[in-house]
Formats: C-alpha cells, sequence, structure tokens
C-alpha cells in the first residue's frame, strides 16, 4: 500500500470538520452534523427540496396514467 | 450528408475535444485527476450527474425504443427521484465526510480489504464492459453513415475520447459534460421541434397524439404487479430505485461526479436537480420517438431501418426481399390512407366515419406487422449472427431522411458529444478505482503523486482498449438501451446490498458480508438464466439477497472469526 495516504485518518480519529471520519457510520456522528449543513440554493431548506422533487414525481407518475387512461 | 453536415459535426468534434483539453490542464495529482480538487460549482455537479446517465444510447435508442414500445419505458426512471432523496440524506454527507476518492474505500474501513476488493471488481466488470457500449452506439452511426467498418470506428471513438480524458482527468470531464450537455439538449429540442412540423400537410400535432394513441403508444404507466413484465409502475418505483440507488451510491462513475462538489450542499444540490429533470426528460426523449412513430404511418419508412441487413438479405435472397417489399409498400400505403381518415374524421367529430378508419388502420397495422415478422425471420434465415432488431436504428435513419441539412449534423454532434460524456465518466471512473481500490492496496506499489497520476493515465488508456475491444461484440445485443440497463442490474443489486448492509446493519463484519455478497450475486445469475423475472427486479434479488444472507451469516462466521482471532 502507498506511503502517502496521510489525509485519510484512522478509524475514530478526530478530523478537523469535527467529524470521526473513521467512525462507523450510523453512529449518529455524520447524521447529526447533516442537520448543520449549509441551506440548498433553492428553497431554503433541504426539507422542502426533498418534497419538491418528490411531489414532481407524483405529478409524472399522475400525467403518465391520465395519459394512459385517456387513450385506453 | 451535406457540406453543411460535415461543417456542423466537424467544428462540434474539433470544439469538444480542444474545450477539454483547455480545461483540463495542470492535473498536478491524484486529487486533481480523480476529483476536480473536489471545486465544482453544484450547477456543473447536476449537469455531469446528468450527461454521465444520459449516454448516446439514450438518445440514439430511447426514440426507437418509444416507437417500438410506446411511453412505457419512462416506469423505468420513476425510482430515479427517489433515490436522489436518499442519497441526498445518506451517502453524499458520508462520502465528503469520510474525504474518499471512490466509494470502495469506505468499505474497507467498514468491513475490510477483501469486501472493498470484491465490490471495486465487481464495479469493474460491470462498468468496464459498459463501457464497451457505450462507444458501439455512436461507432454504428458511423459505420451505417458512412459505410465505415464498424470495429475501426470504435478503435477512432475511444481514441478521440481517451486523448481528452488521460490527460486532462475529471476536470476535462466535469467542463465537457457542461457545454456538451447543453448542446445535447438544444439539438433534441430542435429535433422534436422539426419532426413535429415535418408532419404531413394538414395533420397536426394533436392530430399525430391522437394517431399514437389510438395504435397504443402512448401508454405510459401499468400499475398491474407482473414480476414477469420488463416495464410496470412498480418495477419503475421499487426495481427502479433499488438500480438508481446503487448505480449512483456505488457506481464510481457517479459517485466521482458528484464528489467533484465544492461542498455536501453543491454535491447533494447537484443530484436532486437530476431527480427535478431526469424522468420529464425522458418523458420528452421517449415522446420524440412517438413522433416520429405517427410521422411514419403517414409517411412510409422503408420496410427494415438497418440499412446494412436490408442490403445484405436483398443481396443473398433477392426475390424473397422484393416479394416482402412489395407487400410492405401495399400495407404501409393503406396504412398511410386509414391514418389520413382517421385523422380527417377526428377534426371532423364524425364517430362513425372514425370508427370505420380506425378498423380499416388497424387492420392495415396488423398487416404491416406481419410484413414484419416475415421480414425478420427472412432475417433470421439467412444470417443467424444478424441483429433481429432495427430499433437502434429508427431514430437515425429518420432524421437523415427527413431532417434538413445543418439540423443533421446538429442531432449527429449531439449523440458523439452524449457518447463522449459517458465514456469519459466512465473511463475516469475506471482509472480512479483501478489505482485507488487495487493499485495502491498492492504491497509492491511505490507510492508517490507522479507514480499515481502516470498509473491513472495508463489505466484511462488501457480501459479505454478493453472497451473498444467489447464494444466490436455489442451488435448482437439487441437494443442498446435495454442491454446497457440489464448488464447493470446483473451487479448493481449485490453492490447495492454490501453498502447498506454497511450503512444499516452495524453488528455484521466483513466476513459475513463477503459470503453473502458471493452468494447474491449468484442467486442475481440464477435468475437470469434460468427465471423469466424481468431484470429490474435483480436488483432487489440481489440487494435484499446480500442484506438478508450477511444478518444470517453473521451469527456463524463473525462467532467464529472472533474465535479465530482469539486464538
Amino acid at each position: 500500500m502507498s506511503g502517502e495516504r496521510p489525509r485519510v485518518p484512522a478509524r475514530g480519529e478526530a478530523t478537523g470538520d469535527g467529524v470521526a471520519r473513521g467512525a462507523p457510520p450510523g453512529d449518529g456522528a455524520h447524521l447529526a452534523e447533516s442537520r448543520a449543513d449549509e441551506p440548498p440554493p433553492i428553497a431554503g431548506r433541504w426539507s422542502r427540496l426533498y418534497a419538491l422533487v418528490l411531489i414532481e414525481l407524483a405529478v409524472c407518475i399522475a400525467l403518465g396514467l391520465w395519459l394512459t387512461r385517456a387513450f385506453r | 450528408m451535406s457540406a453543411l453536415d460535415w461543417i456542423v459535426l466537424g467544428a462540434a468534434l474539433v470544439g469538444f475535444i480542444a474545450y477539454g483539453a483547455w480545461r483540463g490542464r495542470g492535473s498536478h495529482g491524484l486529487e486533481s485527476y480523480v476529483l476536480a480538487d473536489r471545486a465544482l460549482p453544484w450547477g456543473m455537479v447536476a449537469l455531469s450527474v446528468m450527461a454521465t446517465q444520459a449516454s448516446a444510447t439514450t438518445f440514439l435508442a430511447t426514440p426507437g425504443q418509444a416507437y417500438v414500445d410506446g411511453l412505457r419505458f419512462v416506469q423505468f426512471y420513476f425510482g430515479l427521484p427517489l433515490a436522489m432523496v436518499a442519497l441526498s440524506v445518506t451517502l453524499v454527507p458520508l462520502f465528503h465526510r469520510l474525504h474518499v476518492y471512490t466509494a470502495y474505500e469506505y468499505l474497507e474501513r467498514r468491513f475490510d480489504g477483501n469486501t472493498r476488493t470484491l465490490t471495486a471488481v465487481l464495479f469493474l466488470v460491470q462498468r468496464g464492459l459498459a463501457a464497451g457500449i457505450t462507444i458501439f452506439a455512436p461507432a454504428l452511426i458511423l459505420s451505417v453513415l458512412l459505410g465505415w467498418n464498424l470495429h475501426a470506428t470504435c478503435l477512432a471513438l475511444g481514441a478521440v475520447v481517451v486523448a481528452y480524458t488521460a490527460a486532462g482527468g475529471a476536470r476535462a470531464v466535469g467542463h465537457s459534460h457542461t457545454l456538451q450537455f447543453l448542446i445535447i439538449l438544444g439539438a433534441m429540442a430542435v429535433a422534436f421541434a422539426l419532426t413535429v412540423l415535418r408532419l404531413p400537410h394538414g395533420v397536426g400535432f394533436g392530430d399525430a397524439v391522437g394517431l399514437a394513441g389510438h395504435l397504443g403508444k402512448l401508454h405510459a404507466v401499468d400499475t398491474h404487479f407482473d414480476p414477469t413484465s420488463r416495464y410496470t409502475l412498480w418495477s419503475g418505483l421499487i426495481g427502479g430505485f433499488f438500480l438508481q440507488m446503487s448505480y449512483f451510491g456505488t457506481d464510481q462513475s457517479q459517485v466521482g461526479r458528484y464528489l467533484t462538489g465544492r461542498s455536501i450542499a453543491h454535491s447533494k444540490m447537484g443530484l436532486l436537480a437530476n431527480g427535478l429533470v431526469k424522468v420529464p426528460m425522458q418523458f420528452a426523449i421517449l415522446f420524440l420517438g412517438v413522433m416520429v412513430f405517427a410521422f411514419h404511418q403517414l409517411e412510409p419508412p422503408a420496410l427494415w431501418a438497418d440499412p446494412v441487413t436490408a442490403a445484405h438479405v436483398a443481396r443473398v435472397a433477392t426475390g424473397d426481399w422484393r416479394a416482402l417489399e412489395t407487400r410492405w409498400r401495399d400495407a404501409t400505403g393503406a396504412r398511410a390512407e386509414a391514418a389520413r381518415d382517421r385523422v380527417g374524421a377526428a377534426r371532423a367529430h364524425d364517430a362513425a366515419a372514425l370508427a370505420a378508419a380506425d378498423a380499416a388502420l388497424d387492420a392495415s397495422v396488423q398487416r404491416c406487422a406481419a410484413v414484419r415478422a416475415d421480414a425478420a425471420a427472412l432475417i433470421r434465415a439467412r444470417d443467424p449472427h444478424a441483429n433481429p432488431s432495427d430499433t437502434n436504428y429508427i431514430f437515425l435513419g429518420f432524421v437523415l431522411a427527413h431532417l434538413p441539412a445543418g439540423v443533421i449534423g446538429l442531432v449527429l454532434a449531439a449523440i458523439f458529444a452524449a457518447a463522449m460524456n459517458s465514456i469519459s465518466s466512465e473511463l475516469n471512473a475506471l482509472s480512479s478505482t483501478t489505482v485507488v481500490d487495487v493499485l495502491r492496496r498492492l504491497p509492491s506499489w511505490p507510492g508517490g503523486e507522479r507514480a499515481e497520476l502516470i498509473a491513472s493515465r495508463v489505466a484511462t488508456m488501457l480501459w479505454a482498449a478493453l472497451a473498444v475491444g467489447f464494444a466490436e461484440n455489442a451488435s448482437r445485443l439487441g437494443s442498446l438501451v435495454e442491454a446497457v440497463n440489464l448488464l447493470g442490474s446483473l451487479f448493481y443489486g449485490t453492490i447495492l446490498g454490501i453498502f447498506l448492509t454497511a450503512f444499516y446493519c452495524r453488528h455484521v463484519g466483513g466476513r459475513a458480508v463477503f459470503t453473502a455478497a458471493l452468494i447474491g450475486e449468484a442467486a442475481v445469475l440464477a435468475c437470469f438464466k434460468l427465471t423469466t423475472v424481468s431484470f429490474l427486479w435483480y436488483n432487489v434479488v440481489g440487494c435484499l439477497g446480500v442484506i438478508g444472507v450477511a444478518l444470517a451469516l453473521e451469527p456463524i462466521v463473525g462467532r467464529r472469526g472472533a474465535a479465530t482471532a482469539r486464538a
């Protein structure tokens, strides 16, 4: 293995961004930080953006169903 | 092709290569080469993610897919927006914070080196073969269009892409994607508008939609739950979700794109923009195929859209083929007349005339289908190795026959751009996975930034050579757009299962998940060889198989492993 990989800290080692990079996922550390993410460029909050994506999908499916039934 | 088309195509190709080489200059280390120094804004990330997924196959074969099978292929993408949201919440922040180059690095920290290597190898096999199809699609265009040797054309295309990808790495790839994808969208919009404008005199957009709808091409959503049906609402939402989760969450050609984002927010925003745009974009491309279908009901096409195969059969079975062409002319003539009668009756709101025209149209469509079936049987009888499907040639044939000079060159440039987008991403991902997940972990690896950069460039060229080799045999795979997704489905479920186990089953260790991955992959291959289950469900089988087997094995092999370690 390369000797030039110091940028990846050892498991559990603290890093500058306040998260243990090698910490096992699902231990809450990364989830806690995701709440502190910067806001999205549009829509103000991530939850609104997620809702926008899901609502648009629902509209697309509804339009597809309408098209299918209109020409059945 | 006219001189104007050649000028447009040539200028576009030279521009793409020059722009990629210019923007990719100055790559000075692995982070720069593999992830563009993690500095791209979300708009560029979004376009790069979209450009990577939308290969030439998307623009070449998808309209043909709609021509043959209607809009129902759009259901394949219904799981994508769900996957974009799920990945934005889970894997994207994790990958960013772990500061990984590839998705597979994470697996070594979570499990062990064996699991990381197995997953990386599954990716390399799958993506290396898929890259061959990505090269084959536009090479097919040139070989048909210009009579060039298909093998030489595959080789030439691979060489053109590798020229700027090997030199500039991820930065060249990301910047090229932005320019190329905007040109692709523009070209497809022009093609759509001209297709509608070229409808015969007296036939409008609404008439064409009505005609296609009557002939069953507008059935977009199938709500029946049938695992053997290739595209349904449920296979799209469930199977498609697993496929897209795996593709965007564990396929380095996509992970490498959004890890170039300058922050977590920029990477997430890039993926969510893809979630917003993808389904409407695919719907529009499919609808273009439906419009071409409606056009051909009124303006009869050639009997077989693949001119090389048609010419070959006409040469070796002249009498039979001529007889088929005569039957085809009669049947399509009657079909065009019935289609015009239907348009007139619909416009006049004459229910009786409409019913009569519909009956005549249905009868002539059946006659046409019978002639096509006989043509396919003759092709198979005369050449068992010939491609039994001409789906991939339909859209191209329409463009060449009916769109004006200049626009043909623009559409071809767009198809080339799409091919270059996908190939460059794939080569960049294959190269980075080879170096980061395989070479750097060898005990004999010398290390050093210079060695990594050289190895990355050499790996890019070697993977391009392998992809070209596979492209030589891609013509026997039928519909390209289905072939590429089927190939992905053979591996993606297993890879996703490994990642989800890592993420959500914290007590499961490396031994259990490694064994489960082998069993899960065997189950997927058994489904492929021994059952008629639709390929989208392979993703579910592989993913749930790995998770279930790993959970079952952990109490056994995990305890044994711990005992061995204690001893």
